[in-house]
């Protein structure tokens, strides 16, 4: 005698096993939706791989010429660029709305008689020094808006090795990048 | 200090005219990180100082020119020389700088003096044992009569006996002579990597406890020991000795003799610090071989089967020793890679997973399938699949490896996978602009000194063992991503389906990036660009195999085509092989690949993206696969995600391993270009013949000789010369053959009209067949034939844009052939068993690469007609 298969479905007949195998399913389909979603929002650190892969690539060259006596001289695959015009333009936007909320907060809850921090000169003192600060960063933005790459060296300083420039792509494609190195005879080694 | 007659062993590079066979070899082993007791050398040039100062030339070319002494008046001889060299003053400069050097050393505690002979550890002339050393020299003054001893002891009676029976020239002869820290040893001895009178496949361990000068010299009897370079098991020990650092030394012998490309003996010692190399230099006595063998064949012997089927497309047909020692010891440690990466253990460290028989490369089926069988989830039946595209019969004593692992071991194999492939894309990112940029920088290799060509090599060579590696990771990668897509698609459409299916999903993708279609593209530009300006071009390139004149008359357009294709062939490297052939030696693949363009319209590529989308469709209107899908909740289909992810997965890695293998035959073209610069040296300096003559040398040997050291003897050349065309004569090897292939069982040929294959590439074709022996054969082929060969290589890639349909011996689902032809459109079967053999040039043939089937229309016929 054969035992006949169980069919959790049929057996089931739509009550518990079912809405249970659905509902996970769904579970896990917006779990999904929203893993793709986030991994679309965070940054990938593209171009900063590509910096990695054109500087070690750059070191091997470099390596490979030096051991018949030459140097390689080529672009600093590490380096930053400026942003877009709007982008700061954005930035100083989002730093002083922000700023000026902090004072806002940190004055109304010194000044709310019912409120925890009545009085407090702690919240004064953080939201004026967090609204100052970021008003700075505005203004230093702001500036940089205005004059964007007509702006002095110490502020062309500033964006290449710091966030307030944007990490710059090397060449993508194996051409370009061997077009930019140079060879440079090493004096007195051959 | 800076030194005038001394330098430093630091690894940076020495001449062996300078410092010696003995030192210079020393250099070598610790620029390659072998532990090496610190060492310097007084060079030749202080040798050359005080025979001069002290007025020694005339003694020495009596003694150069005159007879030996008899045996028993050599005693007396020795020290007639040794008095000579001991007696005359050395000038103040040699004297302080010998003295401040040995300084260096004394206060660590006691030195070795030994020599370092212009003339020594040569290929063909060891010179083990002949030339002094003097071990433990406590003050400077004994360094200084030791040093001038090692001078005297080049002009011995023995010395000078060994070198006339071996006809060492004696002009311009000279001793360097190396100072070392004592090896503090509590055993010393030799170790021969191949048992120069027991079989090729044994290490040869000679040991005694302390120093282990007296050995070298023959004045004690050693333990012996004899260790299976497979398996590092000990077959024969001393008697009463039991050494636990047997295996430690075995394995490193085995590094050595992989980095120098041949056979070493090495004098070794067992420190409170550990193993010590004190020298390794190459095996000279030779051992018997077969008529076919050159002298570089794996030996056969061991129980491991092996299988030409998986690397015949990265070496392929009989190669040289030149590019055999090149490329082999690359490939071994590619696979060993791997294999730590992936958590594989139990291979062992001296089995060769890479052979050559007959001078054929082959791979150790045995041991990759032990290999894959010790991952959890993995079978040696998936190797077979992947290299023979078919599993074995087996007989008991040969029962596949499998392996059981839970789940567990399952999840931790396959995050040890993820970890080693994560960065596979951004390291052939990095390997493909390395290699573009040290092409690009096209250095000017002629007014390099020796050394500094050496180094530039190395330099090169590092980048390709990397390139080695990254390589056959990839295609472990793909390999696997593509197997999985496989099995998954035919769990919902049945396993034939499954594999046509991962056929197409995975073809369009490897437009751009393969061996071949990379080229064709780029030579396809070319001639568009210029076919427009020059109507004529198409005519002269459709002419013939050889256009060059034709379209050079046709004026300055025509001259500036050649130079844009000239230029674009000097960056596609080698043909085949790293190290081998370039596509610019000799042209005739690049015309008839242009030749093609002229004559065929293009072709239309099956794209993997419009595949995806049409089995995605396919599969979403079936009403099982809707039901499913309701019934489990799937807002979004997590099926096609997933399946989405394993093509993704799959063409990534696929054209990971398409771009290293193009990147490594890139720069293989840098590499022939140094070869090329060593052999023209050598031929000039009258060590060669001929330059083509290099590629019948090994890596190490070819390196010696610019190094300086005497040339191989032209008969040895010739013999390898001979067994290498006997061995192209022998023809293929089978599929799979335990010891000697020769003796390997051979199946009866099909004669029935239908072969069954596997069905590389969709399509049905009819045309007459063209046997190709091998690519030269080629020219032969007219448009719309049926290429009929054993296997094919990148090489032939210009082949299949004439051919109407390919049938193979061998290949695999990955294989090249099975990947061109699909970029092509190319119906394509391999894996077609003695199809070479059995179909003859000219038959017709209906080739069916969905089915995998080849009918032979006249046979076919005939046995309707008996019908």
């Amino acid at each position: 005698m054969t035992e006949r298969r169980t069919d959790p479905v049929r057996d089931d007949g739509l009550h518990v096993f079912v809405p249970a195998l659905m509902g996970v399913g769904m579970i896990v389909s917006g779990i999904l939706v929203i893993a793709d979603w986030l991994q679309g929002l965070l940054p990938n650190g593209r171009v900063r791989r590509k910096q990695l892969v054109a500087s070690g690539a750059k070191g091997v060259v470099v390596s490979v010429a030096q051991a018949a006596g030459y140097d390689i001289a080529g672009p600093d695959f590490h380096a930053r660029e400026w942003r877009a015009r709007w982008a700061y333009a954005g930035w100083v936007a989002v730093f002083a709305s922000i700023g000026s909320v902090a004072l806002l907060v940190g004055l109304l809850a010194f000044n709310d008689d019912a409120g925890l921090f009545y009085r407090n000169p702690w919240m004064v003192g953080i939201g004026t020094g967090t609204a100052g600060v970021l008003g700075l960063v505005s203004l230093q933005l702001l500036f940089f808006a205005a004059v964007h790459r007509r702006s002095f060296r110490a502020a062309h300083v500033l964006v290449e090795t710091t966030w307030f420039g944007r990490l710059k792509m090397p060449p993508a494609d194996p051409s370009e990048f061997a077009a930019s190195l140079r060879l440079i005879e090493r004096k007195g080694i051959r | 200090m800076d030194y005038q007659f001394a330098q430093h062993l630091e690894g940076h590079g020495s001449v062996a005219t300078d410092v010696g066979g003995k030192a210079s070899s020393l250099d070598r082993l610790v620029a390659d990180g072998f532990p090496v007791p610190r060492a310097a050398v007084i060079t030749a040039r202080a040798y050359r100082a005080f025979v001069s100062e002290a007025g020694l030339e005339p003694f020495l070319k009596d003694l150069q020119h005159g007879p030996l002494p008899p045996v028993d008046q050599m005693a007396a001889d020795q020290s007639r020389v040794e008095a000579e060299f001991l007696r005359p003053p050395m000038s103040v400069e040699l004297e302080d700088e010998i003295l401040a050097l040995v300084g260096e050393f004394l206060p660590a505690g006691q030195v070795a003096i030994r020599s370092s002979a212009t003339a020594e550890d040569m290929v063909n002339a060891s010179f083990a044992g002949q030339y002094e050393t003097f071990l433990g020299i406590k003050t400077a003054d004994e360094a200084l009569t030791a040093v001038r001893r090692c001078w005297a002891s080049l002009w011995s009676p023995q010395v000078r006996a060994y070198r006339r029976r071996e006809h060492i020239g004696e002009d311009d002869l000279a001793m360097a002579v190396i100072v070392q820290s004592m090896a503090d040893a509590s055993w010393a001895g030799v170790l021969f990597t191949r048992d120069p009178q027991g079989s090729a496949l044994d290490i040869k361990v000679e040991a005694v406890p302390g120093l282990g000068d007296d050995l070298v010299s023959g004045r004690v009897t050693p333990h012996g020991f004899v260790i299976d370079r497979s398996t590092l098991a000990i077959r024969a020990r001393g008697e009463r000795a039991k050494l636990d650092f047997l295996e430690d030394l075995a394995r490193l012998g085995l590094r050595i003799e992989n980095r120098a490309g041949s056979p070493q003996d090495i004098e070794w010692a067992m420190t409170r610090d550990g193993l010590r190399v004190l020298q390794a230099r190459p095996i000279t006595v030779s051992r018997p071989l077969a008529v076919h063998d050159d002298g570089f064949d794996t030996r056969a012997g061991s129980t491991d089967e092996y299988t030409p089927r998986g690397v015949s497309e990265m070496l392929p047909g009989v190669v040289s020793p030149l590019l055999w020692t090149i490329n082999a010891p690359m490939l071994e440690d590619a696979f060993r890679s791997l294999f730590s990466a992936i958590g594989v253990s139990n291979i062992g460290t001296g089995r060769r997973l890479v052979g050559r028989f007959r001078g054929r490369a082959t791979l150790n089926l045995s041991a990759l399938r032990e290999a894959a069988a010790s991952l959890p989830g993995g079978s040696g039946e998936e190797v077979e699949r992947q290299y023979l595209g078919h599993v074995l019969e087996h007989d008991h004593d040969h029962d596949l490896p499998r392996s059981g692992g839970g789940a567990f071991a399952r999840g931790a194999a396959a995050f040890r996978n993820w970890r080693a492939n994560r960065l596979l894309a951004d390291e052939v990112e990095l390997i493909k602009h390395a290699v573009h940029g040290i092409v690009h920088l096209d250095i000017d290799l002629r007014p390099l000194p020796a050394e500094r060509l050496l180094r530039y090599r190395s330099r090169i060579r590092d980048l390709a063992w990397r390139i080695y590696a990254t390589e056959v990771a990839a295609s472990s990668a793909a390999a696997s991503a593509y197997r999985a897509l496989e099995v998954q698609v035919g769990r919902w459409l049945g396993d034939e389906e499954g594999a046509r299916w991962a056929q197409r999903l995975t073809a369009g993708a490897l437009a751009e990036s393969s061996v071949g279609a990379g080229r064709v593209n780029r030579l396809r530009d070319i001639y568009e660009r210029h076919v427009v300006d020059i109507p004529a071009l198409r005519a002269s390139l459709a002419r013939g195999p050889r256009p060059r004149d034709q379209i050079r008359a046709l004026g300055a357009r025509g001259i500036s085509f050649l130079d844009e294709v000239d230029h674009c062939v000097r960056g596609f490297g080698a043909q085949a092989i790293y190290g081998g052939r370039t596509w610019n030696e000799d042209m005739i693949g690049v015309w008839s690949q242009m030749s093609s363009f002229a004559r065929k319209p293009e072709r239309s590529h099956d794209g993997g993206e419009d595949s995806l989308a049409e089995l995605v469709d396919m599969l979403k209107r079936s009403p099982r696969w809707r039901f499913k899908r309701i019934i489990t909740g799937q807002l979004i289909d997590m099926r096609i995600r997933m399946l989405r992810r394993m093509v993704e997965e799959a063409t990534l890695y696929l054209r990971c391993r398409e771009e290293a293998k193009s990147s490594l035959l890139v720069l293989g073209g840098a590499e022939r270009r140094v070869i090329f610069e060593m052999a023209d040296r050598l031929v000039a300096s009258g060590h060669l013949a001929t330059a083509t003559d290099a590629e019948l040398f090994s890596d190490g040997e070819l390196e010696q000789m610019v190094r300086g050291a005497e040339p191989v003897f032209n008969q040895e050349s010739e013999r390898r010369r001979r067994a290498l065309q006997r061995a192209r004569d022998a023809g293929p090897l089978p599929e799979v053959f335990e010891g000697d292939p020769d003796t390997a069982d051979h199946a009866e040929l099909p004669t029935g009209p239908i072969m069954q294959g596997w069905a590389a590439s969709p399509g049905v074709v009819r045309g007459k067949a063209r046997v190709l022996a091998s690519l030269a054969a080629g020219t032969a082929l007219e448009p719309g034939e049926i290429i009929v060969a054993h296997s094919t290589d990148p090489s032939w890639t210009p082949l299949f844009l004439v051919a109407g349909g390919i049938v193979l011996e061998e290949g695999g689902p990955l294989s090249h052939a099975a990947i061109v032809a699909r970029e092509f459109g190319l119906p394509a079967v391999l894996n077609v068993a003695d199809a070479a053999q059995v179909i003859a040039t000219g038959e017709e043939l209906i080739v069916d690469g969905t089915t995998g089937q080849v009918r032979r229309i006249e046979l076919d016929s005939e046995e309707s007609d008996d019908d």
